[in-house]
């Protein structure tokens, strides 16, 4: 099930949205209020501020990658997780996943990506 | 900026799109500019209260618009500063009188015919036609925004509007702007406005009570001229028409008596 890649040259403002069966890389900020839906993988070349929703046509093996993850929210597949209240900032590349139901959030570069 | 018409919009109501409209009106025709002020708030205006000329309003945009008057009979000249006009909204029509291609028309000539340098669009609140029709002429655009995480968004998502309309040359105006909020992290500062819209602020407008004084009195507050609401306002219209004016410090009397109280340990 391999859809191909969209890549949006420029970050996403509020109010915005993406909606791409494959892959989808933005190459800036996503903004609080903007959204990026996914069937396949949501690259984030930048800070993820607004809604992300890899495999959001169902597929929970997808991931979300960001420069700096500020989320409020995050969705993988079927699954979804709203981030801590008092988030840490400054911790670098992040992937998140869906492992066992669950939705985890990891430093980028421990593990290769899927 | 080199844009000639401007828009002054902001997405969210409230956070002082009259105010900065009629105040860079006045400011840059005290600069020597010859200036409208164009209020495109049908059905809600009050560009004409804010600045005091409520009673001489005869005809308005959409009489304009609809071909009931000319345009040289709908502006108001403002009589305390020279070179100053004001095209007033209607009150009692609806935001669908508006017509953009029609607006565009009316602000082409107010550029060409009537010789003016500069014509200050106040948006309404809102995304929808008054915002789309104010937007239409646009060569640029001041985004008033307040320094508050919903004021913040509503300005992101009007920026990505108007980049959608290619209207390029945008920049950010900050206003009540409180720095002792700000120094406590009570409020979100200049740098955190920024950082997430990805403008440049032209201006910076502390939060003054003479603007609410003024504002009441129907008088722009940069025609009294003092105060520090002011005195941004009258450095942001120098920044607008290119010069470099560097940002003032932003104390305010409360927080600068703080610091000596502080400082001297006083009681």
């Amino acid at each position: 099930m391999v859809e191909g890649t969209l890549v949006v040259p420029r970050g996403l403002r509020a109010g915005q949205r993406v909606e791409y069966p494959g892959t989808v890389v933005i190459l800036g900020d996503v903004n609080p209020g903007a959204e990026v839906m996914a069937g396949g993988d949501v690259i984030v070349v930048g800070r993820l501020m607004g809604l992300a929703h890899a495999g959001a046509l169902g597929d929970e093996e997808r991931f979300i990658f960001a420069l700096e993850l500020r989320a409020k929210q995050v969705r993988i597949g079927p699954h979804l997780a709203q981030a801590p209240e008092e988030a840490e900032e400054g911790l670098g590349p992040e992937v998140v996943r869906a492992l066992e139901g669950r939705i985890v959030v990891e430093p980028w570069g421990r593990k290769p990506l899927p | 900026m080199k844009a000639r018409a401007i828009v002054v919009t902001s997405g969210k109501g409230g956070v002082g799109k009259t105010t900065t409209t009629a105040n860079l009106g006045a400011a840059l025709a005290k600069l020597g500019e010859k200036v409208a002020v164009v209020d495109v708030d049908v059905g809600l205006r009050n560009l004409d209260v804010v600045m005091g000329l409520e009673g001489r309003v005869v005809f308005d945009l959409v009489d304009v618009l609809e071909g009931r008057a000319r345009l040289r009979q709908a502006l108001i000249r403002d009589k305390r500063v020279e070179n100053l006009f004001l095209l007033p909204a209607s009150q009692t029509k609806d935001k669908e009188a508006l017509d953009p291609e029609r607006f565009k028309e009316v602000v082409r000539a107010l550029l060409e015919e009537e010789g003016f340098d500069r014509v200050l669009i106040d948006s309404p609140a809102g995304i929808e036609k008054g915002f789309q029709t104010a937007a239409a002429p646009a060569e640029g655009a001041l985004v008033v925004v307040n320094p508050e995480v919903s004021s913040v968004r509503d300005a992101d998502r009007i920026i990505g509007l108007l980049e959608a309309r290619e209207v390029r040359e945008n920049f950010l105006v900050i206003n009540r702007l409180r720095p002792r909020m700000v120094a406590r992290g009570d409020m979100l500062s200049v740098e955190d406005v920024v950082e997430i819209l990805g403008l440049k602020p032209i201006g910076i407008i502390p939060e003054d009570e003479q603007v609410i004084v003024s504002t009441n009195q129907g008088e722009p507050l940069v025609l009294k001229g003092t105060g520090p609401a002011a005195q941004a306002y009258m450095d942001t219209a120098r920044r607008l028409r290119g010069e470099e004016v560097p940002f003032r410090a932003l104390e305010d009397a409360q927080g600068l008596l703080g610091v000596l109280k502080r400082l001297f340990g006083g009681r």
